[in-house]
């Protein structure tokens, strides 16, 4: 398909993705995003293709929020990790990075939401797999440091008792 | 490149709007125009309303002028959109519509593309020269939304210059159509 007639299609199917999440038509919302997404990879590639990486970073970005939509959040942190390094301007790199991180903490954090499942289903593990879910935990928290994700609450003092005086008599 | 937002008034026919923009389907905007431009639901069937657009070039000089806008039958299809939307889509909507007609009658130039980034939708111009910000409202104050887009606009990560057309549809029905350049950046 020309690139022209592409886009035009891809345009079709967001302002329909649009529309669908405005009427909070879950199911489709997904299908749309899924469709426009794969148009918005191939778009960019035909314009990298023709020596426009700063227009096909564009297509990139776009691609890759409509794939976090379709839920394939694997693929939406690829496409911003491309994206990152297809743009000359700073400030696209540092969007493209933000989120491809901002992506990666989200699925382990559903790594970990599985693993608690899992413990909780099946009651005990192998010393092998609480080890890998350690290393894994592990890893997590490191990622979650570095972008400064975790908050440190500090507890309210305790309210001192005031003792209570006995009645005299 | 893009062109100035010229200081003239103008006539519209919402049903323009899939003509002018080919590229988008901006059909899609015409039902939420016609029920924020329409008096009352019996106004869906056709009518015409006069919206007070403010143009403002580069350099934030302003012209003020109105605009007409004309409408046929969308009794049925409006009454539909109204019963789909919320309020606030609508409003929004409407205002892309306003959007879809007032940049190709002034500067030549037609959305020929949207993309996303995060939650946000881009309207781009001509060869991805420029951007559009849109933004309706019902009420609230239009300058305050109008510095909001402008905002949105000079700060995009794509360094790009584009329009911004805020409308307000509440009583005396008000926009205002920008012209803005791009930001200068030191390090991108």
């Amino acid at each position: 398909m020309v690139l022209e007639s592409l886009m035009a299609k891809k345009s079709r199917l967001i302002l329909e993705l649009e529309s669908a999440k405005a009427a909070g038509q879950t199911d489709n919302v997904r299908e749309l995003a899924a469709q426009a997404a794969e148009m918005e990879e191939e778009i960019a590639a035909k314009l990298k293709k023709e020596g426009e990486p700063e227009k096909a970073v564009v297509n990139l970005l776009s691609a890759a929020s409509l794939r976090e939509d379709e839920g394939d959040l694997r693929r939406a942190e690829q496409l911003f990790r491309q994206a990152g390094t297809v743009t000359k301007r700073k400030e696209l790199v540092r969007i493209a990075d933000a989120n491809a991180t901002r992506l990666s903490v989200v699925r382990d954090a559903e790594g970990v939401r599985n693993v608690i499942a899992e413990i909780r289903s099946v009651k005990r593990i192998s010393v092998a797999r609480a080890e890998l879910i350690d290393q894994m935990l592990a890893r997590f928290k490191k990622l979650c440091e570095k972008e400064n994700l975790i908050l440190e609450v500090k507890s309210p003092p305790k309210p001192t008792r005031v003792k209570r005086r006995q009645p005299v008599g | 490149m893009a062109k100035s937002a010229s200081a003239r008034g103008g006539a519209h026919r919402v049903e323009d709007m899939g003509a002018l923009n080919p590229a988008i389907a901006a059909e899609a905007f015409e039902d939420p125009l016609v029920i924020r431009l329409a008096k009352n639901a019996d106004e869906y069937g056709g009518g015409r309303m006069a919206l007070s657009v403010d143009r403002r070039d580069v350099r934030g000089r302003s012209d003020s002028g109105n605009d007409e806008f004309e409408w046929g039958d969308h009794k049925e299809s409006a009454e539909k959109c109204g019963r789909t939307f919320q309020a606030h889509v609508v409003t929004e909507k409407a205002a892309i519509g306003v959007a879809c007609l007032l940049v190709p009658a002034d500067t030549g130039l037609a959305i020929t593309q949207v993309t996303r980034l995060g939650e946000k939708a881009d309207y781009w111009l001509g060869d991805m020269d420029a951007l559009v910000e849109v933004s309706g409202t019902q009420g609230d104050a239009l300058n305050r939304l109008y510095a909001r887009k402008r905002e949105q606009l000079l700060d995009n990560p794509y360094g790009k210059a584009g329009y911004v057309v805020v409308v307000d549809f509440e009583g005396k029905k008000k926009c205002i159509f920008s012209h803005e350049k791009r930001r200068k950046r030191g390090g991108s």
